[in-house]
């Protein structure tokens, strides 16, 4: 057909469902994650801890092996509730590693690119936008938290004997809920960050010093004005609080117990408080028009 | 070829080289970086980096007032202030400015596209190292001397003629003395660190973070190994030990102590060795923007 005789013809197609169209946003940011070789090796990186835990899990089950070993201790092997929060705090530090490579691009590109008035013209509100990208922070940080946690905790209760499950099943709830809140802290403070700056190297670096800075002048408050509220800035000590408290942990595994200690509520404001800061950011810097000075 | 040719070799490059060239040329170059960076809008970060210390000491100085000021005091605040430079500092405020700094004296102009302009004047590429690295360190090192010694005033002028005699009559001179010493090769020593990874890496805050895990827990490994951190020349110039325990202890474990003076040559090999190793990587780089 010649090009003159081509009309205008409105899309005739299916159209996704609405619930559904943030969706489209995560599928091409992994796609675009995935062609980075780095990402990749990153990720692998990021999931052999498990392989080790999964082996000591093994290892604590079978009797034959730490016979052979020689390793056949009462007590030496033991998947408790501190082998879990192990796992955990391992994992989570994986995630805040590999969140500091993807998260500062998610936004920014869009951003420098001036594409968010195209994403803003389809029927696509601006919490669709967001929720897409932090869908693709948020699985790709479950893949390496809570999802390789419970897997552990099935490998456990599998070979496990005397009703190991049941009695353990409550960590299941701790598991999800701690990994959920890092992970959602997390991946707002990057979409916040790379909405905010548009330089892949500085945004990286900001998200680095938005964990280490405050949690140094909060030590530093600490010791001048003879306080300990100042470690309500250390965002990872009020993690590792939660982490504690939801485990059940009684041993100073996470640090020394002591009265003078933020109440696990005030930690959960904390980091409830650095979500609604990133929201309240990404509310301002996200608009379908950008005002250029010069 | 013998030792000796060697070295009339290098006698004979040496004179051959235009000194006083690449002298003025420097000096145009650091000029220049900061007429260009000391003072902008950028830069706020790294000056709160430097002087939120000091705020926070006014603070303390301001509600503790009516506190009695004895030298009781003065040994608690002492330590408090050598808490501040040696955790703080040393491993926060001066390391991610000097990753701010540093980092963007090149990959800021690879950003900023300007940095074929800097290629193009006939300078030697090794010039342009050494010109960037000394604005880099006059940067830093302005900005958290003056950081450094706002703090050691507002700390100990609250206690009046007792605070006067500690530091005049006392062992305060001398602490405030070892501090800026200290500070200065910090900013040094860390700076060559991250012009180099800058020069290494397209993206060098993630090796930089690795760079930080390595001095922190350099602490535990093999002398030789340690000799390969900043910190440990710097742990060993610090006038006040901390009674730190628990994990904090290993920010302050020193296994074998060196004498100053081999400490401070120490740090100074180790920046002049690893910003040599930058004017080999410069030689390397190729501009892309289109990547940045």
């Amino acid at each position: 057909m010649a090009v003159y005789k081509r009309r205008y013809n409105p899309y005739g197609g299916t159209l996704t469902p609405q619930w559904s169209r943030f969706f489209v946003l995560t599928r091409y940011a992994f796609a675009e994650l995935f062609k980075s070789r780095f990402f990749v090796i990153l990720l692998i990186l990021s999931l052999v801890p498990i392989l080790f835990f999964a082996g000591y899990i093994f290892v604590a089950n079978n009797k034959t092996v730490q016979l052979l070993m020689q390793m056949r201790s009462a007590g030496l092997f033991s998947v408790e509730n501190e082998y879990f929060i192990m796992i955990m705090v391992a994992q989570t530090q994986v995630a805040f590693l590999l969140n500091c490579w993807v998260g500062p691009v998610l936004i920014a590109g869009d951003l420098t690119n001036g594409a968010l008035p195209l994403f803003l013209s389809r029927p696509f509100s601006r919490a669709d936008y967001v929720l897409g990208k932090l869908a693709a922070l948020g699985l790709l940080l479950s893949a390496v938290t809570w999802i390789p946690g419970l897997l552990l905790f099935s490998l456990q209760a599998g070979l496990a004997r005397n009703g190991w499950i049941w009695s353990h099943m409550w960590m299941v709830v701790p598991i999800i809920f701690c990994s959920a809140i890092w992970i959602l802290m997390l991946s707002l403070i990057s979409l916040a960050v790379s909405a905010s700056v548009k330089l892949r190297i500085v945004a990286t670096g900001v998200i680095f010093i938005s964990f280490f800075i405050p949690a140094g002048l909060g030590e530093m408050y600490n010791s001048i004005m003879g306080s300990y509220w100042g470690r309500l800035l250390n965002f990872t000590e009020m993690f590792r609080l939660i982490l504690a408290k939801g485990f059940r942990e009684r041993t100073g595994l996470l640090g020394p117990l002591s009265r003078n200690e933020i109440p696990v509520p005030a930690a959960w404001g904390v980091l409830i408080l650095v979500c609604v800061l990133s929201v309240v950011i990404l509310n301002a810097r996200l608009k379908a028009r950008e005002v250029v000075r010069g | 070829m013998s030792a000796q040719d060697l070295v009339a070799r290098a006698q004979k490059w040496a004179t051959e080289q235009p000194w006083r060239l690449y002298g003025s040329q420097i000096s145009i170059l650091v000029r220049n970086e900061l007429r260009r960076n000391l003072f902008t809008r950028r830069r706020i970060g790294i000056y709160l980096l430097a002087w939120v210390p000091v705020l926070i000491i006014l603070t303390h100085v301001i509600f503790d007032r009516n506190q009695p000021a004895g030298p009781a005091q003065i040994e608690t605040d002492t330590q408090v202030l050598a808490g501040i430079v040696q955790l703080y500092y040393f491993r926060l405020g001066i390391f991610f400015a000097c990753m701010a700094i540093f980092t963007w004296l090149f990959r800021g102009e690879m950003v900023e596209r300007t940095l074929h302009y800097q290629f193009l004047v006939p300078v030697r590429r090794e010039v342009l190292v050494v010109g960037k690295f000394l604005a880099g360190s006059v940067v830093a090192i302005v900005l958290f001397e003056t950081a450094v010694l706002a703090c050691f005033y507002v700390m100990y002028s609250r206690f009046g003629s007792t605070g006067k005699s500690y530091v005049f009559g006392g062992p305060g001179l001398g602490q405030l003395g070892s501090y800026l010493l200290v500070t200065a090769l910090a900013c040094i020593g860390y700076g060559a660190v991250f012009l180099a990874l800058s020069l290494l890496f397209k993206n060098p805050i993630v090796p930089g973070v690795v760079i930080m895990g390595w001095e922190t827990i350099a602490a535990i490994f093999p002398d030789w190994a340690q000799m390969l951190t900043v910190t440990f020349y710097l742990k060993h110039l610090c006038p006040v030990s901390l009674p730190l325990s628990g994990p904090l202890a290993i920010f302050t474990i020193v296994a074998e102590p060196v004498p100053p003076f081999v400490a401070v040559l120490g740090l100074l090999l180790l920046s002049i060795t690893i910003l040599a190793l930058s004017c080999f990587l410069i030689h390397r780089m190729e501009i892309t923007y289109t990547a940045e």
